[in-house]
């Protein structure tokens, strides 16, 4: 038999140890407090459907009270939920820190480049800026763009600084004079200006071959090569080239100096020293002391070169410059042995 | 070239040291040694192959004079003196000083040397000897041989011409790195150092009458050096009537050779045309320094020099020497044009204010000649020991490196047309951060490889390698990359055990012959390949849950494979390959757009075993030419504005069903709503049936203008079903 005070009365208890159980409560523990308390069978649900006994003036209170205590109730479990997060949280965050000088671990090692094709890349990339666009050509050459065009005919005491690999032909096959490796990419030139007028502004990098073979020397090395014809084209701008191109590679603090010297396809020519990379041009073993190191060879393109293309050399002028890139790489990244680029060695590809 | 500072100062007044290497050096002639012997200073100077003047100590005199203005004290010209000094005479000019001194007036055509007095025997004494003297020279190459000067000189007796020379003569000698020998043969030496005119002694009972001509087919000489070449037609010959007697230019025969025996000499001074000398010297590897000059170009005008200064030499060292009149033939020196300068060609040229006095002031001091001259242009006689000076260019040079290189101010040229970026340059670039990224390293190797012996692979060889491992050119990038992996596994440590992990990869060219309808740039087919090799565990050993242990298979060098072509923006089809380089079974090549790309697996184990290397070497070797040219930069469409509708879908095949012919049979039952199929679990075993195997798709279905509906997606999903039944005779898996 249900009273008119036993709701309340009940409603009452039923808050009081809610207040008591729930900030008591484990987290598994608060979901079964609020199934019995809130659920559609719990005890709350019970309370509201004992009060249809009520006499109808005592019912809305009645259901006031009731709801009330819903959202009291309400608020502890959350309270108590955000409080048992809370707990855990601190208990994570305050437990022994991880062992942070593990090693760190990598999906896969990085991948380096080659000293020598990263030196061309940036080699390009500073003729780029000042206008020059890569040219390539074959490294199997025939003689005339190696050396006939070059205002080197056969027997020219001048091919003896270039010690050549000549390829044998194929069987049966009829070629346009001897075949060979080249050994400077300046052919890249010839054919350039073979195939368009002037103004031309191109550098070729590349393989070229020698028949040497020690420390500095390799029978295979890279060359790149820079050429620019135009009209008004002087001595002076070749400088300034080159100083320009001296600075982008190594360094503002780098300075060119040019003596004279001689390529058969050039006139005037020079050799190219650079401020030494390992005393900085205080004078050292490296450089004899001078301070400079000879890294380029360059000069005005010579009358029969560009008579040989079919260019008036009374109407166009240029200049050409020539540098071993593997030597740029060597001394940029102080390497003393040119035949560790060829070697693959991954214990020195690993140091990039 | 040595050049003895105490010998210089001989012909031309000298700066201090230092500052006459640095002024050489800046002048072209570059001081690479400078070198401290017993009192005097020794250059080491690099004379590149245009300058044969300067491969002397007259030619060098030359320059200084002409650098720093002094006069040159070279020895007098004029005709061979007619009696020769006394030995201190001799002696004394060989130190310096007053080199020569005249001839007296009226001497004897046949002159005696020390001790008798010069001009003392008349023409009436003449020795017994003289009858002997051998008739003219001959020159029946005169393209050949230009000019052919001898001179027979007689001791009292045997031996004196193979004495040693004064102290002093071999001590200059020594100081310029040439070993005495003996009188004559120092003699000879010295005149060429000095002077630079190479010079021959014979043994004059070796010559009755000197013929220079070129050699007949399968003619032979014993050489000084002991061999006897095969000569070859074209060749030049010095002969004794028939009978060769030295090889023009480069060297002389052992059987005229002067020895303790000789009591007379011949003489030769001689102008050769350089090519011959050059094709023959470098046909019989005898590079000599008489044929280093020659091929290079000897002062036609020096042969009258040359000779009366050995001549004198000789006298001053030997007492009692007579000497017949010299003897000479001409043959056609090469005839020299005068140059013709443009004042305003020099500024031009070099981008420097030079005015036109300063310009003929410096061709003046190196010896240029003027001719004609107005106030635009000089035309100028090249002095006869230029040989490479010919054209205006090589005067502009001369005038800019007497004045100084760094007199002309840097600037740079007016800007052209930007260049445009090769092609290659973005895709490369990409190429090179996938292998990077999956720790591949960049190698370079030799394009050398060891000879084919008619392997296909390798066909194109070369005439002189330097060795058989390095005589033919690679057609594939593999073999290199192959030795560098077993010289990593020579050194490189094991970690915990586990191998260690190699991931090379290289852009180089391989070398072959063209078809023949093939066009290539070059004589030879060049190929630009990116090729690569991994061999080890798939990942870093790491300290963790022992990750890293796995060796790489087929499928991470497909992965490689793909990333590529991923990031070239290029759809990639795989097949299986019968590429030699792989193991049959698990080979593929890659195509692109219906062309072949590349071929990718393992390494076949026959070719393992002869690279010495392990199983389990994965590579690949792909066209860069191909791939980099079909480079698609990434177009970008937004993202989809449904949602996707995922169902997971495992389908059991016969074995020999591949994984492509079930990914094509979904994607074309599944038509555009199948966005996505991507397979997530493969199973072959118990409970299915032998010889079958489970592929477990996720599918993903999304339709671009709706959300769609689940009975939409049944009904694909059901189509994709029912035509892998049909197609494959695919069943469900339970």
């Amino acid at each position: 038999m249900v009273t008119a005070g036993q709701p309340q009365l009940l409603l009452g208890d039923l808050l009081e140890r809610a207040r008591r159980e729930i900030p008591a409560a484990g987290a598994d523990e608060l979901e079964a407090q609020r199934v019995r308390l809130l659920g559609r069978k719990g005890e709350l649900s019970a309370l509201l459907r004992g009060m249809g006994a009520l006499p109808a003036g005592e019912r809305p209170a009645a259901g006031a009270a009731v709801n009330a205590a819903r959202d009291e109730i309400e608020a502890l479990l959350t309270a108590r939920r955000e409080a048992i997060l809370r707990e855990a949280r601190a208990a994570e965050l305050g437990g022994a820190p991880i062992d942070v000088t593990l090693p760190g671990r990598r999906i896969a090692a990085r991948g380096r480049r080659h000293p020598v094709s990263e030196a061309q890349d940036d080699l390009v990339e500073i003729l780029a800026r000042m206008g020059y666009e890569v040219a390539e050509g074959p490294e199997i050459e025939l003689d005339y763009y190696n050396f006939e065009a070059l205002n080197m005919p056969p027997d020219h005491p001048a091919r003896d600084m270039q010690d050549t690999f000549y390829v044998r032909p194929p069987a049966g096959a009829r070629t346009a004079g001897p075949i060979l490796l080249r050994t400077h990419t300046s052919p890249v030139q010839i054919r350039t200006m073979l195939a368009r007028p002037p103004p031309v502004r191109i550098c070729s990098p590349g393989k070229v071959y020698r028949r040497d073979d020690d420390p500095t020397h390799s029978p295979m090395f890279h060359q790149i090569e820079v050429l620019c014809v135009d009209r008004d084209i002087t001595f002076g701008h070749l400088a300034g080239t080159l100083d320009a191109f001296v600075r982008g590679f190594f360094g503002e603090d780098f300075r060119v100096r040019l003596r004279p010297s001689y390529f058969p396809f050039v006139e005037p020519g020079a050799e190219v020293d650079v401020t030494c990379t390992f005393c900085l041009g205080k004078g050292c073993r490296t450089c004899k002391g001078s301070g400079f190191v000879e890294v380029l060879g360059a000069g005005l393109v010579h009358p029969r070169v560009l008579r040989a293309v079919g260019y008036d050399p009374e109407e166009v002028s240029g200049f050409a410059f020539g540098c071993g890139i593997d030597r740029l790489a060597m001394l940029r990244s102080g390497i003393d042995d040119l035949r560790l680029f060829f070697e693959n060695d991954l214990r020195f590809l690993e140091q990039a | 070239m040595r050049i003895s500072l105490a010998w210089l100062a001989d012909l031309v007044a000298l700066p201090p040291a230092a500052e006459l290497a640095e002024g050489l050096t800046f002048a072209g002639l570059e001081v690479e040694r400078i070198e401290e012997v017993g009192d005097d200073t020794v250059f080491e100077i690099n004379v590149t192959p245009n300058r044969a003047d300067c491969l002397s100590h007259l030619g060098i005199a030359r320059e200084v004079s002409a650098r720093i203005g002094a006069p040159l004290r070279a020895p007098p010209r004029g005709s061979l003196p007619r009696a020769f000094p006394g030995p201190q005479q001799a002696l004394s000019a060989g130190r310096g000083g007053d080199l020569l001194p005249r001839a007296p007036a009226g001497a004897s055509p046949v002159s005696r040397g020390a001790g008798d007095g010069a001009g003392e025997a008349g023409p009436g004494s003449l020795p017994a000897w003289l009858a002997r003297v051998p008739a003219p020279p001959r020159i029946d190459a005169p393209d050949r041989c230009g000019r052919y000067l001898g001179q027979a000189i007689a001791a009292p007796g045997k031996g004196a011409f193979a004495a040693p020379s004064p102290p002093w003569m071999q001590a200059r000698l020594a100081a310029c790195g040439v070993r005495p020998i003996g009188l004559a043969v120092d003699v000879t030496n010295y005149v060429m150092l000095e002077l630079g005119q190479p010079l021959h002694a014979f043994d004059l009972s070796a010559v009755q009458a000197i013929v220079v001509r070129t050699s007949r087919e399968g003619e032979r000489l014993r050489t000084l050096d002991g061999n006897a070449p095969r000569l070859v037609p074209g060749d030049l010959l010095i002969c004794d009537g028939e009978r060769p007697i030295a090889l023009a230019g480069v060297m002389g025969g052992e059987a005229s050779a002067v020895t303790e025996e000789s009591s007379a000499l011949y003489l030769e001074a001689a102008w050769f045309a350089p090519e011959g000398i050059r094709r023959t010297a470098r046909r019989l590897s005898l590079h000599t320094e008489s044929s280093h000059r020659f091929e290079r170009g000897v002062d036609p005008k020096l042969p009258e020099r040359a000779l009366e200064r050995a001549v004198r030499l000789l006298f001053g060292a030997v007492a009692g020497l007579t000497a017949a009149p010299p003897q000479a033939a001409e043959g056609r020196l090469p005839s020299r044009r005068p140059v013709v300068l443009r004042f305003a060609r020099v500024g031009r040229l070099l981008g420097a204010e030079v005015p036109a006095e300063e310009s003929r002031r410096w061709l003046g001091a190196l010896g240029f000649v003027e001719e004609r001259r107005d106030e635009r242009e000089v035309e100028l006689a090249v002095p006869s020991w230029r040989f490479d000076v010919d054209g205006e260019v090589d005067l502009v040079e001369e005038i800019a490196r007497l004045r100084g290189y760094d007199r002309i101010a840097p600037s740079l040229p007016g800007s052209g047309r930007p260049p445009a970026a090769p092609a290659w340059q973005r895709p490369l670039a990409l190429a090179r951060a996938v292998f990077s990224a999956h720790g591949f390293h960049e190698a370079v190797h030799y394009s050398f490889v060891s000879r084919g012996d008619g392997d296909p692979a390798a066909p194109v060889e070369l005439e002189n390698p330097l060795g058989d491992e390095q005589a033919a050119l690679r057609g594939s990038l593999l073999p290199g990359l192959c030795g560098s992996l077993r010289r990593a596994l020579a050194h490189l440590p094991q970690v915990a055990g586990r191998p260690p992990a190699v991931r090379l990869y290289e852009s180089g060219r391989t070398y072959g012959w063209p078809a023949a309808d093939e066009r290539t740039t070059g004589p030879a087919r060049e190929r630009w390949r990116l090729s690569c090799l991994a061999y080890g565990p798939r990942s870093p050993v790491d300290w963790g849950r022992g990750r890293g242990g796995e060796p790489v298979d087929f499928f991470d060098m497909k992965g490689l494979v793909e990333g590529l072509a991923e990031a070239l923006g290029l759809p990639a089809a795989f097949a299986p390959s019968a590429s030699p380089w792989l193991h049959p079974r698990q080979a593929a090549s890659l195509t692109i757009g219906g062309r072949e790309a590349g071929v990718l697996g393992e390494l076949h184990p026959d070719l393992a075993e002869r690279f010495e290397l392990p199983r389990g070497v994965f590579v690949a070797e792909l066209s860069a030419d191909l791939l980099l040219a079909a480079y698609r930069p990434p177009r970008f469409s937004g993202v989809p504005k449904f949602p996707a509708v995922l169902r997971d879908l495992a389908l059991v095949v016969a074995g020999d069903v591949t994984a492509a012919q079930v990914e094509a049979a979904l994607r074309e039952a599944g038509g555009a709503l199948l966005e996505a199929a991507v397979l997530f679990d493969l199973y072959a075993g118990p409970p299915l049936p032998e010889g079958h195997r489970s592929l477990a798709y996720s599918l993903r279905f999304r339709a671009a203008d709706r959300t769609l509906t689940d009975a939409e997606v049944a009904a694909v999903h059901a189509a994709i079903v029912a035509a892998a039944r049909e197609k494959l005779g695919a069943r469900l898996r339970g």
